[in-house]
């Protein structure tokens, strides 16, 4: 019934636009202003434009940046901003169609900015119309002079996916460059957001005193656990339930320093730590030793990665720790673990040490480079590859190489299986373990295979990848369009095929980086508050 | 700016005045309590039953746990448990080694430079035992020994796997040598570094020993006599050094002078009973009264000496136990040596220093010949005091040598310069030693004297073996001495651990960088430059123009080796030796070869003729070299020692693989490791010593080692049994994990992966097995080597990593 209305304002636009004129100096969306309003000159201009624009071929000079040619939406997102780049200094206003496989009559709005954002009800048509064939989005530029005269020309197409996202998404917000210290930890916001929602996602902890960073909630989205330097424990971990106030606590938290180390050795931070699906364990590196810098680049401030460590496990109820056997080998760095949906396998990235780069062991330090990353990983290259081993209820097993994710002179890292279990998407990149300029994004079979670069990829550093409780969707950071990471998301099919992605422009923020997002089995709403009680 | 330092000055006075009456407060406070400080005779005739004997009870404890740091010349703060009278004289805050001094420092031998705990006094060592009113309770709250054991048992070392980093081990720390009036000060300021420093404390009972002992006024009584037999042994080698022939008193002193620091052995008598050969202002017959000069060649201040036996009564330490052994058949060699040609000695040379310091001069009466095979005889008893002797550390003198090196001899009966007597004393004036010129600070004049002499010696040398030789012949294989066919002094190896050496006999090790060939005046020289020349309290100056004039007999030594090889690739291997050396030193040099322009007599048919030199010196040594050493040279199964017991050919297997790493591998693996190997039957274990030879790029300067280091060429040695005075590290396996053991071993490339091996493998200083260990090696040493065995130093054990504080953060 609701479709109704729509439709009928969309069909009158068509009408009136066809016999519109514009006067140059106004906007003017079919969706915003009914057809009524428009000016006689505006109704001329349009009607010339539209016979114009199929008459002319793309023009070269534009180019729709967002959303990508190809982009599969989620139905209950909310509606993107178009944007593009007219290279032309000719085009003065643009005019967007957008049009349909089904008889759906086109959709036009004239702008005068270089990016346009669908109204709510309009988007809906869009997407309500865009599920089974592509929606083609073209846009028109053109000048005051010659009234109708098309100066630049381009399409996109998208489409409305049927699979819905059906969670929240869970991120940080964090000041570039990354700066430690208790001033800069209280400018970290996280929050908690939903992709249908206009507005931006609702902040949930905020003002921290200590750092906080990876996170990742159980499969069923009832627990949440996140490493937190609780009482300046730099391996304090919390592990609790989800609920709408959550006030943590020391009985909240447990520490990976409790795991007995050599002397030698700096303090176990529980670097990488996972919580299982169901929340019965966690594992993460031990007795780990890394390489840090902050860089001179304000993109990519920080190289970060473990030369040395291994796998542990943590019972949370029996609060038990256990080497991970097959992954205890100090002849190497084991680290970066993933769990199997179903709690049978664990995926880690695995190198030789690289101590060497550090210039006294027993005294490891952040150090301050005057470098930018690419010089930074000359000097330090480390090239992980992906290992598989059998949980066991943490007797571990002999650790596999994972085929297609290793000994391919590229570092792979970051693994995630596929809620369904049948895929694994990693991160690869020349060297180093996060925050790569050249990460890009695969995908293999669960058990290893050729692997597939994913379209999703964009131009600059991909990863931080999570899979939608459902699996059709995974979200991860990019820096394509901004040195502050924004949130993409893709679809993926049952052959693993992905989509190029959507951005959730909502979640970005000009004078942040949103990172370490993570898909949670829960609602927006669900969490409004943590806080720790006794900071 | 006047006004700035007149408050500063002011500051400091005051701060002084404080400093100087808390002294005089804390010294009063002692007077008070204990009363003034007196002249304490502990001699008593007899200890009663029932109370501690120092010799019985003390002196074994003393010598297991503390002698192993206090000890020779550097014993922290000079305080020397060897011996009950190093005891009694105390520390001092002076410091034995200082390559800082401007001026000669007086020293301050213990036995030879003091004859009472007065003149001790005087020479500014305070006392660790109680020299108050002798109580009970001050013979304990009076005496540092006491409170340094006590602080321990207080405070023990921490039972972790590594030495807190508040312990400073480094060589050049800050010695304390507090007194006991300002040990509560020290015991805040340093709870933990109560003694043993930094190693595990005495057990309750040697700890209650010593207290008791302490407790009951620290007495000793009289030394046991010297045995009749050893006093008619001694007798008649004091005849015979003492004869009054011109010709018997100038070979007596070329002997003194070559064996002043050895530690004499006299066959038949007990293995642990050594005698120094001293100079005496009392004859045979009565007690020695040693005449206390710097050198053996200084001027004895008396018109009539005696040379004599002293007894040595201090605990043996490795580190500067030189043995020499005396016995009928030595007698017989001297006579042969000194007394079968036909030579005339009308006058005895002076003691005046120019001519004392230069043996060439000094002894020229003496057959050339002679003297060498004097030399050669005890050829690593010689080289060895170059490096133990006269010091028992020394960086600065020893970087002077490669960490591992080849040495041969010219054969006496071949080389017309070791056998010419005459020649040698025409030249003898371009031999002079810098040590002729006393205590200096112009070194580069003398450097630059001292270089120019060395030149016209090379010189005069070619000329006059251009004229025994007019065919050119070169040097053969049969220049190099074979140790007569029975003599196994003629091939020596060196390997140099820092700021110590050791001398094994035999080419021991794969190939090395370099070798030396010593002809007689080369070998003479380096014993008079570094021996008998060198003192180590004189000043700075004294120990750069040694250290630079070795410079000189080093290259010798070398060019004398590469004068056996093909004359057109002696450049290019010279050069592989001295890469990267300033242009001043090459300047001085110009032609680097002097002395060796004539081509060689060997023919060579490999592209490396350095490694078949060694190979055909090996061959033509025969028996007398250790040729076989399989263990770096041959690590197959094939090569293994079939007479060996079968555990022992299985560590030897396994451990070969050791040798095989090398270069940054090994930058963490100590200097000198000893590996026991466990087999079951403590009367069968094994013992290994890996040494870690560090390459150089050259060895042209004295300071910044480091940054002419080439660790890409450095190696390992095994060896069996014991090499090196100062053990860097105890590794303890279990035969049956011997391969787990090289496994990770082999692993080892920075200090994480030495620090897991460690955790299973080594014995740490803070183990509590420590002791055990190091008991153990002393008496498998001393086992197997009953008389050249000494207490190994632990003064040098490292610790496994020094633990930083910092935490690293996010």
């Amino acid at each position: 019934m609701k479709k109704i209305p729509q439709l009928l304002i969309i069909l009158l636009a068509s009408i009136v636009l066809s016999h519109c004129a514009f006067s140059g100096n106004n906007s003017w969306d079919s969706q915003v202003s009914g057809p009524l309003g428009m000016p006689e000159e505006t109704r001329h201009l349009v009607q010339k434009l539209i016979t114009n624009s199929k008459k002319a071929g793309n023009k070269t000079g534009l180019t729709i940046t967002y959303p990508f040619d190809g982009t599969v939406f989620p139905p209950e997102i909310a509606a993107p901003v178009i944007v593009w780049q007219d290279a032309g200094s000719a085009s003065k206003h643009w005019l967007i169609i957008v049009e349909f496989r089904s008889r759906l009559s086109p959709i036009y709005a004239l702008v005068d900015k270089q990016h346009w954002m669908p109204d709510k009800t309009i988007w809906e048509i869009i997407k309500a119309n865009s599920v089974h064939g592509a929606a083609k989005i073209t846009v028109c530029g053109f000048d005051n002079k010659h009234a109708g005269n098309i100066t630049a020309k381009n399409s996109i197409s998208i489409l409305t996916s049927k699979d819905r996202v059906d969670a929240a998404i869970f991120y940080r917000q964090v000041q570039l460059p990354f700066k430690v210290g208790k001033k800069n930890f209280k400018k970290i916001k996280w929050r908690l957001g939903d992709i249908s929602a206009y507005e931006k996602p609702a902040v949930v902890m905020e003002n921290l005193d200590v750092c906080a960073s990876c996170h990742l909630f159980s499969k069923d989205g009832t627990l949440i656990s996140m490493e937190m330097n609780y009482k300046d424990d730099s391996g304090a971990h919390f592990i609790t339930p989800v609920a709408e106030n959550i006030e943590l606590s020391g009985k909240d938290f447990m520490t990976w320093n409790d795991f007995p180390k050599p002397e030698l050795l700096p303090k176990t931070r529980g670097l990488f730590a996972k919580i299982s699906p169901t929340g019965k364990y966690m594992v993460s590196t031990v007795h780990e030793i890394s390489y840090a810098a902050l860089t001179n680049d304000f993109a990519f401030c920080q190289l970060f990665f473990p030369t040395y460590g291994v796998l542990a496990w943590y019972a949370v109820d029996q609060k038990k720790f256990q080497l991970l056997p097959g992954a205890d080998d100090y002849d190497f760095v084991q680290t970066d673990p993933s769990w199997s949906w179903d709690e049978k396998y664990i995926v880690f990235a695995r190198a030789h040490t690289k101590n060497e780069y550090h210039k006294d062991i027993t005294n490891i330090r952040t150090h301050i480079e005057n470098a930018d990353i690419h010089e930074l990983n000359q000097r330090f290259p480390i090239q992980y590859d992906l290992y598989r081993i059998p949980f066991n209820q943490g007797q571990g097993g002999t650790p596999e190489p994972l085929q297609g994710a290793g000994r391919n002179g590229m570092s792979n890292y970051f693994p995630r299986y596929s809620p369904d279990g049948k895929w694994i998407v990693f991160t690869r990149s020349k060297t180093g373990i996060m925050l790569q300029p050249d990460s890009e994004l695969f995908i293999i079979p669960a058990a290893g295979g050729v692997p597939r670069r994913m379209q999703c990829n964009r131009k600059l550093f991909n990863s931080w990848h999570s899979f939608a409780p459902n699996g059709k969707w995974m979200l991860f950071s990019s820096k394509a369009n901004t040195p502050f990471t924004e949130i993409f998301l893709t679809h993926i099919d049952e052959n693993g095929l992905d989509s190029p992605p959507v951005c959730l422009s909502r979640f970005s923020d000009d004078r942040y980086a949103a990172n370490v997002p993570e898909f949670v089995n829960i609602e927006a709403g669900t969490i409004k508050r943590i806080v720790i009680s006794d900071q | 700016m006047k006004k700035t330092r007149f408050y500063l000055i002011l500051v400091l006075l005051i701060l002084a005045g404080c400093s100087a009456y808390r002294a005089a407060h804390r010294v009063a406070v002692f007077d008070s309590k204990y009363g003034p400080v007196q002249s304490v005779d502990r001699r008593v005739d007899f200890t009663a039953p029932g109370k501690v004997s120092f010799y019985d009870d003390v002196q074994p404890i003393l010598e297991r746990r503390c002698d192993v740091c206090h000890s020779c010349y550097d014993a922290p703060c000079q305080l020397k448990l060897t011996c009950f009278e190093g005891l009694e004289r105390g520390g001092s805050k002076k410091l034995v080694y200082d390559s800082a001094r401007l001026k000669r420092a007086e020293p301050t031998r213990l036995f030879i430079d003091a004859d009472s705990v007065d003149e001790w006094r005087r020479m500014e060592f305070h006392p660790v035992l109680n020299e108050r009113e002798q109580t009970a309770q001050a013979n304990l709250e009076n005496c540092v020994l006491n409170m340094m054991l006590q602080l321990k048992k207080t405070h023990p070392l921490p039972e972790t796997e590594l030495l807190p980093g508040t312990f400073d081990i480094s060589l050049g720390r800050k010695r304390e040598c507090t007194t006991a009036e300002d040990f509560s000060e020290y015991s805040n300021k340093y709870p933990l570094w109560g003694m043993p420093y930094a190693l595990p404390g005495l057990t309750d009972k040697e700890h209650q020993t010593i207290v008791d002992w302490l407790k009951q006024g620290a007495a000793i009584t009289a030394r046991p006599q010297i045995s009749d037999q050893a006093q008619q042994i001694i007798n008649r080698w004091e005849e015979f050094f003492n004869g009054s022939s011109l010709k018997q008193q100038l070979v007596s002193r070329y002997i003194y002078e070559h064996l002043f620091i050895a530690h004499i052995h006299f066959d038949n008598l007990p293995a642990r009973e050594f005698y120094r050969l001293v100079r005496s202002e009392t004859p045979p017959g009565e007690p020695v009264v040693e005449i206390n000069t710097d050198r053996p060649y200084d001027d004895p201040g008396v018109a009539k000496f005696y040379y004599r036996f002293r007894k040595i009564e201090t605990t043996i330490v490795a580190k500067n136990h030189t043995v020499y052994r005396l016995n009928r058949s030595k007698l017989d060699r001297y006579r042969q040596l000194f007394w079968q040609d036909d030579y005339k000695v009308d006058k005895l040379p002076s003691y005046e220093p120019k001519a004392a310091s230069n043996p060439l001069k000094t002894f020229a009466d003496l057959p050339a010949q002679a003297r060498y095979r004097f030399l050669l005889d005890d050829a690593q008893f010689i080289v060895m005091g170059f490096i133990k002797g006269p010091v028992c550390r020394g960086q600065i003198a020893l970087n002077v040598i490669n960490d591992h090196f080849f040495v041969a001899f010219f054969d006496p009966a071949k080389d017309a310069i070791s056998n010419d007597t005459d020649f040698l004393a025409r030249v003898s004036d371009f031999l002079d030693l810098p040590a002729g010129r006393e205590s200096t600070m112009n070194i580069m004049s003398l450097w630059y004297d001292y270089s120019s002499k060395q030149k016209k010696y090379l010189d005069a040398k070619g000329r006059y073996l251009a004229k025994l030789k007019p065919d050119k012949s070169g040097n053969d294989i049969n220049y190099i001495w074979n140790g007569d066919g029975h003599n196994d002094n003629a091939l020596l190896t060196v390997f140099r651990h820092f700021d110590s050496a050791s001398v094994v006999k035999g080419f021991v090790g794969d190939i090395p960088k370099t070798g030396w060939v010593i002809d007689f005046p080369l070998l003479e020289r380096i014993h008079y430059l570094l021996v008998a020349g060198f003192n180590v309290y004189d000043n700075a100056g004294h120990q750069l123009t040694t250290r630079l004039y070795m410079d000189l007999l080093r290259i010798e030594g070398e060019n004398n080796f590469l004068s056996f090889l093909p004359k057109d690739k002696r450049e290019e291997i010279r050069a592989g030796w001295y890469k990267y050396a300033r242009a001043e030193f090459k300047n001085y040099l110009q032609n680097p070869l002097r002395g060796i322009e004539w081509d060689t007599g060997i023919v060579y048919s490999t592209d490396d003729p350095k490694k078949e030199f060694f190979e055909k010196i090996l061959e033509h040594a025969g028996p007398a070299a250790n040729a076989d050493d399989y263990l770096n040279r041959c690590p197959q199964e094939s090569c293994m020692d079939k007479k060996s017991g079968p555990l022992e050919q299985r560590a030897d297997l396994a451990l070969q693989k050791i040798t095989m790493i090398r270069g940054p591998q090994i930058q963490i693996v100590p200097d000198v490791t000893f590996i026991h190997v466990v087999t079951g039957n403590k009367d069968n274990d094994l013992t290994y010593t890996v040494i870690r030879n560090k390459a150089l790029s050259n060895n042209s300067f004295l300071f910044g080692e480091e940054r002419r280091r080439v660790v890409d060429d450095d190696t390992l040695t095994l060896v069996k049994g014991y090499v090196g005075s100062y053990p860097n590290a105890f590794c303890r396996v279990h035969i049956e994990q011997i391969d787990d053991f090289v496994d990770d071993y082999l692993k080892i490339k920075d200090q994480l992966s030495y620090y897991n091996f460690a955790k299973t493998h080594a014995v740490r200083r803070t183990s509590p097995n420590f002791w055990e260990e190091t008991d153990w090696h002393n008496k498998e040493y001393l086992k197997d080597q009953p008389i050249e065995a000494g207490l190994f130093d632990m003064y040098r054990f490292n610790r496994i990593a020094l633990k930083s504080d910092a935490q690293f953060k996010w």
